[in-house]
């Protein structure tokens, strides 16, 4: 009888100093915050993509977002603070074949002429190929894909996580386009053409370089360069507006139950973008971060797909976002897709956390 | 004397006595871990100032003034509610789990035995799709259909199994299966047909006590409070269920009423369980196995201990998911399951009772 208490008692105790061991806490150094934004490296010519790929986080894509709010806004949006001019190409630019594409497992895809029956599994890329006028080659995509309206008459070969590989061999499409390596191998066993990009998660500037490999697969490298050169231009004037200032106020976003961007992410790209403080920038990919951590951390903005939430939630209430009713709710629309529109979001963020900079 | 005290315990004739001494000291110890769960976290604070603010709640006076308002938050809006609905729901899932157990003499019974579980995640998805807020104001949508879910399908599985008068229970047990096979496919359908952002649905069917706010805990009291004294009250009993249908009846026992009451205290728990902190698995398995193992198979010791153990199990448990990867935080039936099975594991190993002569 008393060994077994005691034996209890001894397991009891070693559980909690193996948690005191494991928690590892730096009372010294309790905001690990970002210094400085890092320099992002000038966008390459060349559609080898040098970085190492980054694993797709499988909990959080990017690409799954739901659509909130966003009808009111999109009408009055278009440029209305950035009124970037479209360049004019300085010279016209030919598409070349055969093409050699680098995919994100350094392999050569070699294209002979522009594909003309396109299964594209991602909803940046069917952003992407409408935005530069090549809609009409995609037969395929999954059903969570809903932009542009042109995307209703396409048909659905599954959801973003399920892939009816019959119904896609059936529509013998010369293309499939992945945003996730899953089903790459089973596709590329029944004869198909698979293409999976780099990941744009670790650098922004990928996006552009995406943008002109679209431009050169399907034959319109001059829609696709301005669209690139419209993008590039956006984020160099937000750097310009933004480079005399050294750092900017901490912000924490909350994708949902308080699953947050680390800095090795999209978000954590365009939180560097607009110099500011990511109280995640410790989190590896995405995480769910501690309550207190939030509270600890003291963030001066806060980006939520749902703000009722965080105002609701007794432990907020004395953080200043709560206080001031001034939880941002993002735009996922555009910054959930990695895609044409993802520039406007980021410069719905500029234009929310400096109201005096960008008019 | 009675000449039947306890059944199934090797010593039948000797007198019983209840097992305050190891409810003291088991009470003991999980305060113990309580109080330490609440010092230990992702953000350092001082020991002492959990007493000092312990003391200025319970006994109204202004004790905590050298604490910084954030401290505060943390331990008393954050720490403190979780810390205390992991104890009740740890409570719960032991006893109904030791309850289900001792009812359909399997030991592989677990709370979410007879569909609460399936029911329970069908509520929440129904919440999720028809796109109702969760909350309103303070009150919150998502834990009350998850508990009518649960309620309903186990009230559908007895309906089934109550025929002529008579529970089956082996009838109950396979209705049990087949309503939460079928409410788990329904499930499945309407995930798939859904909107994109199924992220807060699966993040709250992983289950975990990152939402933990005081409210939750006083909703779950009642539930836990009625559940335990009826339960408790019937533990003798639940000895006699031990033996054939026909025994226990001989005995005087009121077969029907008790499988009723049980039945019913048990799923008043387990649900509310569920609706506050999703589908946390293992607890209610293994905690009445441990005391089994430790003390015999007298359900007077099993049931109040296994609720003690499991609310001090899943407070590790919990303390545990919230600081190993600090600041961000695991699902808590991710350390259930990875802490709990080398431990079960080893009781099995070491005891000297084995399922063959002890059950």
């Amino acid at each position: 009888m008393l060994k077994k208490i005691l034996l209890s008692c001894s397991l009891t105790i070693a559980f909690i100093l193996a948690t005191f061991a494991c928690s590892s806490t730096d009372p010294k150094n309790p905001n690990p915050a970002a210094p400085a934004s890092t320099p992002l490296p000038a966008p390459t010519k060349t559609y080898n993509q040098l970085l190492p790929a980054t694993p797709i986080a499988a909990i959080i894509p990017t690409t799954v977002l739901k659509e909130i709010g966003s009808a009111d806004k999109k009408g009055k949006r278009q440029n209305k603070y950035f009124p970037v001019p479209t360049p004019e190409p300085t010279q016209t630019l030919v598409a070349e074949f055969p093409l050699t594409v680098i995919d994100r497992n350094g392999e050569d895809i070699v294209f002979t002429q522009p594909p003309e029956r396109i299964v594209a599994y991602d909803a940046a890329a069917v952003e992407t190929i409408f935005k530069i006028g090549q809609g009409h080659r995609i037969i395929g995509t999954h059903s969570w894909v809903s932009y542009p309206a042109e995307v209703a008459n396409i048909e659905k070969v599954g959801d973003a996580f399920n892939m009816n590989i019959e119904r896609i061999v059936a529509l013998e499409p010369d293309l499939v386009f992945l945003f996730y390596p899953t089903f790459k191998e089973e596709l590329e066993k029944a004869g198909l053409k698979v293409l999976l990009l780099e990941s744009v998660d670790d650098n922004l500037m990928k996006m552009a370089n995406t943008f002109r490999i679209w431009g050169q697969i399907t034959g319109s490298p001059n829609e696709a360069e301005s669209l690139a050169k419209n993008f590039e231009n956006r984020v160099g004037k937000i750097e310009s507006v933004l480079s005399s200032y050294h750092s900017g106020p901490s912000v924490f976003q909350d994708v949902g139950d308080l699953w947050t961007p680390g800095s090795n992410t999209l978000m954590g790209n365009v939180f560097n973008l607009l110099k500011l403080q990511n109280i995640a920038n410790d989190v590896d990919n995405y995480g769910q971060l501690s309550p207190e951590v939030i509270i600890d951390r003291n963030p001066q903005f806060i980006i939520s797909s749902n703000p009722e939430l965080i105002y609701t939630n007794p432990a907020f209430q004395n953080l200043l976002p709560v206080k001031n009713k001034s939880v941002f709710k993002a735009n996922d629309d555009y910054l959930g897709i990695s895609g044409p529109r993802f520039i406007l979001g980021v410069e719905d963020l500029a234009f929310e956390f400096y109201p005096g900079l960008f008019k | 004397m009675k000449p039947l005290e306890s059944t199934g315990d090797r010593d039948l004739l000797s007198a019983y006595t209840y097992p305050w001494k190891k409810i003291l000291i088991g009470i003991f110890i999980t305060a113990a871990c309580a109080l330490s769960a609440v010092a230990i976290g992702s953000v350092y604070i001082p020991a002492f100032s959990i007493f000092s603010i312990l003391f200025s709640k319970l006994f109204f006076f202004q004790g905590s003034d050298h604490l910084t308002p954030s401290s505060h938050t943390i331990i008393w809006d954050i720490r403190f509610p979780r810390v205390v609905l992991a104890l009740l729901v740890g409570a719960s899932l032991g006893i109904s789990g030791a309850t289900y157990q001792g009812l359909f003499k399997n030991p592989l019974a677990d709370p979410y035995l007879i569909g609460v579980a399936s029911g329970a995640s069908l509520g929440a998805t129904l919440v999720f799709l028809t796109g109702l807020p969760f909350t309103y104001g303070y009150f919150s949508l998502l834990p009350v259909a998850s508990f009518c879910g649960g309620l309903a399908a186990v009230y559908i599985a007895y309906l089934i199994s109550h025929n002529s008068g008579d529970t089956q229970l082996s009838t109950l047990l396979l209705a049990g299966l087949a309503i939460g096979a079928f409410a788990t496919a329904i499930t499945g359908i309407l995930m798939l047909r859904s909107d994109p952002d199924l992220r807060p649905l699966l993040s709250w069917l992983m289950g975990g006590f990152i939402r933990a706010q005081w409210n939750h805990s006083i909703l779950m009291i009642p539930y836990m409070a009625v559940g335990t004294i009826f339960i408790l009250g019937y533990s003798r009993i639940l000895n006699t269920m031990q033996l054939e249908e026909y025994y226990s009846e001989s005995l005087g026992v009121d077969v029907e009423k008790t499988k009723r009451v049980l039945i019913i205290s048990a799923t008043l728990m387990t649900s509310a369980a569920v609706s506050f902190s999703g589908l946390i698995g293992f607890v209610g398995l293994i905690a009445p196995h441990v005391i089994r193992l430790l003390w015999g198979t007298d359900y007077r010791t099993i049931l109040p201990l296994s609720g003690i153990a499991g609310a001090a199990f899943l407070v590790l448990a919990d303390l545990t998911a919230r600081t190993i990867i600090s600041p961000v935080e695991l699902p808590v039936g991710i350390i259930t399951a990875l802490v709990g099975s080398p431990f079960f594991v080893y009781l099995l190993l070491k005891s000297k009772r084995t399922i063959e002569n002890g059950y």
